[in-house]
């Protein structure tokens, strides 16, 4: 009680202002003027930043002045911006201090008044922000080409300006970390089931984290099973993917400052389907689907399948093949397993050069270590070239399906070690456990491999390939959590 | 799309189906095999019934609990050296039983919720089928309908027959311990024996269509009928039914392991509803890598009859205990 207390606004002018000074005085960016309005003397406060001084003076101040009304006191002056003055302020009143930093933090210039124990909030936001741009790392050719920015408000009205009906829900929450960083839930209400609504705002409220930066973060915390590699959710930087999941039933997270929402529940048909699918006719999507599950395949299973082939199996190895393969191998010093995590790792470190280094050097990286590298080691004996191709081949077959990116190289790895050490085995072992996973997972009840498995009319309707629009539109309801 | 109660029907089919597979070395001829179809199939549905009734009356018995956990315990690593057999004969070279049993019970980790041994189940049936189609389609040009035998049906033949089908795996008595529709569906028993003993006798048939009257006589028919695609697909593919009866096997493992864990007071770890807590694995595998060490060097053969008989006998205890309960006036 006590501290609630505390926590309340001052009548006095003069002692709210000291909270201001003693919580802000101190920074650079703290603006704070005193004013009078008729007999009332007032104070208001803003981020610079954040806030434009230059907005509260015509949106605000000079309105005030036209009004020429005339105030006796504290109460009649934040009763009159409340209900009957033309300036944009906020409908409620800030009573606590922690709204009075709250409203601050987020762009609000806030006016103290003399006189009464609270504040008003004016709209007054003019933050630096990057302009909506096109999405860096989800191409497609067809469809709205703008991306996510870091303003979550910018985000949700990206999200509100394409799904225009009643039902659309932007639950606001305040996380519990040290920087109290605000995210969003946004569905919808006439689609989503209620329960999982329910279970998703439950475990993000359950979250205590030092920082939230990024959707991403809650990720671990929707996890059932916390050994699954599997994702817990999908990420999207493109506001029309979230929008086509929030019509299937699912919810986005946005976080404020992060340009990526996550998608929950997430499927694992979700990593192969893209807005072009829906935008190229139903055969050429369907096959470019099912490329997209080999290239997955290949990307996991093609080194340790080869690796299996050369040290274990290789009976499966059409014999001309073989024997070219065999004459590669023996001018090699290492064992196929160990030519395979060399090279694997060789290219991972490329590419994690590539992308850490700046953008100017990123491309001689590439080419330092792609070309110049690999090109000596073949040289040199190291590795084999066969070992090289079919390395190229899974990391460029990873780039097919991005989202599941870091699961292709671990499950990569994985394979090699097992089926390196255990043969036939081990290259069983590792599959069950892949397939394991995924049959494993179950985000908020639902069956991960849906629509794949087990196979119903769904699988062929928008699962390993698509069926024509007419007939989609037609089952509409399928789709739908 | 929602997992509202998984269903483990998938694997107990798949883990009757692996028997079948890897059993059948144990052949009959498909015309008795047929005609005794429905006697067979009712003779198990019935048996595994009435162990069901009497094991509701028995369950609080200490001792049938901890029996059937020893002979689920003995069908695990059963399955687990037929299977370091199975690889030893393939790949002579380096498999050890260490890495093989290492290899079977890891994914078992991940096999530790209800869910996930269900839907994985989902997979590697429709994997096992697809692979049988693709078999079937493979040697379909040396399968010959006057391989069909027509000679009169011997007595001798219907008893081997019938003993062949009527096998009392665990898997018929495992839907005993979660009683009601909820986690096999309806009539899980009659369906269970029906697929059970028709795939038998449509994998038998396969493979007289292939062999002709030599099939029963086949040490390894499926095997070697596999290898002789006119395809070729299998010929070159025998690492792929390797993985297939590793996956196989390892469901059948995961399920018995869940079904130990709920003898032995059913409590799961706290965090996760139904499933075994992790920190069972390390005794788990302790258990079944000794299991291995000392029936390495024993028949497998002569190991399974003898499993078969030990279960014949449980149940067969399990049903004389329920009855007399049940006449003494016990609840049940």
């Amino acid at each position: 009680m006590q501290q609630q207390a505390a926590d309340r606004l001052a009548k006095e002018l003069d002692v709210n202002k000291e909270f201001l000074q003693s919580s802000f005085g101190d920074s650079l960016d703290f603006y704070c003027k005193d004013l009078s309005m008729g007999r009332v003397r007032c104070s208001i406060a803003l981020f610079t930043g954040l806030s434009s001084p230059e907005k509260l003076t015509v949106m605000a101040l000079s309105l005030l002045e036209q009004e020429k009304a005339d105030f006796q006191s504290g109460a009649q002056l934040c009763r009159y911006l409340l209900t009957m003055s033309r300036i944009p302020t906020e409908s409620t009143p800030v009573t606590t201090r922690q709204m009075l930093v709250e409203r601050l933090a987020n762009g609000l210039a806030v006016l103290l008044i003399d006189g009464c124990p609270c504040a008003v909030g004016i709209s007054t936001q003019e933050m630096p922000q990057r302009s909506v741009s096109n999405p860096g790392g989800e191409g497609n050719m067809h469809g709205p080409q703008e991306a996510f920015t870091e303003l979550l408000r910018n985000n949700v009205s990206l999200l509100r300006r394409q799904f225009r009906t009643g039902s659309f829900v932007a639950e606001l929450h305040i996380s519990h970390t040290h920087a109290k960083t605000e995210y969003c839930l946004c569905y919808d209400k006439e689609r989503a089931p209620a329960d999982t609504i329910r279970a998703l705002r439950e475990r993000l409220e359950k979250v205590r984290l030092p920082v939230l930066l990024d959707s991403s973060y809650f990720a671990s915390f929707l996890k059932q099973d916390k050994l699954n590699l599997f994702p817990a959710g999908a990420y999207t930087e493109r506001p029309a993917t979230a929008c086509a999941r929030i019509c299937e039933g699912k919810v986005v997270i946005l976080v404020s400052g992060s340009p990526f929402a996550m998608v929950v529940p997430s499927f694992f048909s979700e990593h192969f389907e893209s807005l072009d699918d829906y935008s190229a006719g139903a055969v050429f999507a369907g096959l470019i689907r099912l490329l997209k599950y080999i290239a997955f395949l290949l990307a996991v299973f093609g080194p340790g399948l080869y690796v299996m082939a050369l040290s274990y199996a290789p009976e499966i190895i059409p014999i001309r093949l073989l024997s070219t393969l065999a004459k590669a191998e023996a001018q090699t010093p290492l064992s196929p397993m160990l030519e395979m995590l060399t090279v694997t790792l060789l290219l991972e470190i490329v590419r994690e050069a590539g992308l850490r280094s700046p953008k100017s050097i990123s491309h001689t990286v590439s080419l330092v270590g792609a070309l110049i590298i690999g090109e000596t080691a073949v040289s040199a004996g190291i590795v084999s070239v066969p070992v090289l191709t079919m390395a190229a081949a899974a990391t460029v077959a990873t780039l097919a399906v991005p989202s599941l990116y870091e699961q292709s190289i671990l499950f990569r790895f994985g394979v090699i070690l097992l089926t390196g050490v255990f043969g036939v085995p081990g290259f069983a072992c590792s599959a069950l456990l892949i397939l394991a996973m995924a049959c494993g997972s179950d985000p908020f009840g639902y069956d991960y491999l849906y629509p794949l498995m087990p196979p119903s009319r769904a699988t062929l309707r928008d699962g390993f390939v698509r069926t024509i629009w007419t007939s989609l539109a037609k089952s509409e309801g399928e789709g739908r959590l | 799309m929602k997992r509202e109660a998984p269903n483990l029907f998938a694997a107990l089919l798949l883990g009757v189906f692996g028997n079948v597979l890897l059993t059948s070395q144990v052949g009959y001829s498909v015309r008795p095999g047929a005609l005794l179809l429905p006697t067979s199939a009712t003779v198990l549905t019935l048996a595994a019934v009435v162990f069901a009734w009497s094991w509701r009356i028995l369950e609080r018995n200490l001792l049938a609990r901890w029996s059937l956990m020893a002979l689920l315990a003995m069908s695990s690593a059963l399955e687990i050296l037929r299977l370091w057999r199975l690889f030893s004969s393939a790949y002579p070279e380096g498999m050890s039983m260490f890495g093989i049993c290492l290899m079977i019970v890891a994914p078992v980790i991940y096999l530790r919720r209800v869910s996930s041994i269900a839907q994985t189940a989902n997979v590697v049936l429709s994997i096992l089928l697809v692979t049988c189609v693709l078999l079937v389609i493979s040697i379909a040009p040396q399968l010959r309908l006057f391989n069909l035998q027509s000679a009169p049906v011997t007595a001798q033949q219907v008893q081997t027959t019938f003993l062949a089908q009527a096998v009392l795996f665990p898997e018929y008595l495992l839907p005993a311990l979660w009683p009601g529709s909820a986690r096999f569906g309806k009539h899980t028993l009659l369906r269970l024996s029906l697929f059970g003993v028709g795939f038998s006798v449509a994998a038998h048939f396969v493979l007289e269509l292939f062999f002709g009257a030599d099939a029963p006589l086949q040490e390894n028919p499926l095997h070697t009928a596999a290898q002789s695609g006119a395809l070729s697909i299998f010929n070159r593919l025998e690492w792929l039914q390797l993985i297939l009866w590793t996956m196989i096997v390892t469901i059948k493992l995961a399920m018995y392991l869940y079904a130990g864990v709920h003898l032995m007071g059913g409590a799961a770890c706290k965090s996760e509803n139904n499933a075994v807590g992790l920190d069972r694995f390390p005794f788990y595998f302790g258990l079944m890598l000794l299991l291995c060490a000392l029936w390495r060097s024993a028949d497998i053969d002569q190991l399974a009859v003898a499993r078969n008989l030990l279960l014949l006998i449980f149940t067969g205890m399990v049903i004389l205990g329920g009855v007399f309960r049940w006449l003494l006036g016990a609840r049940a």
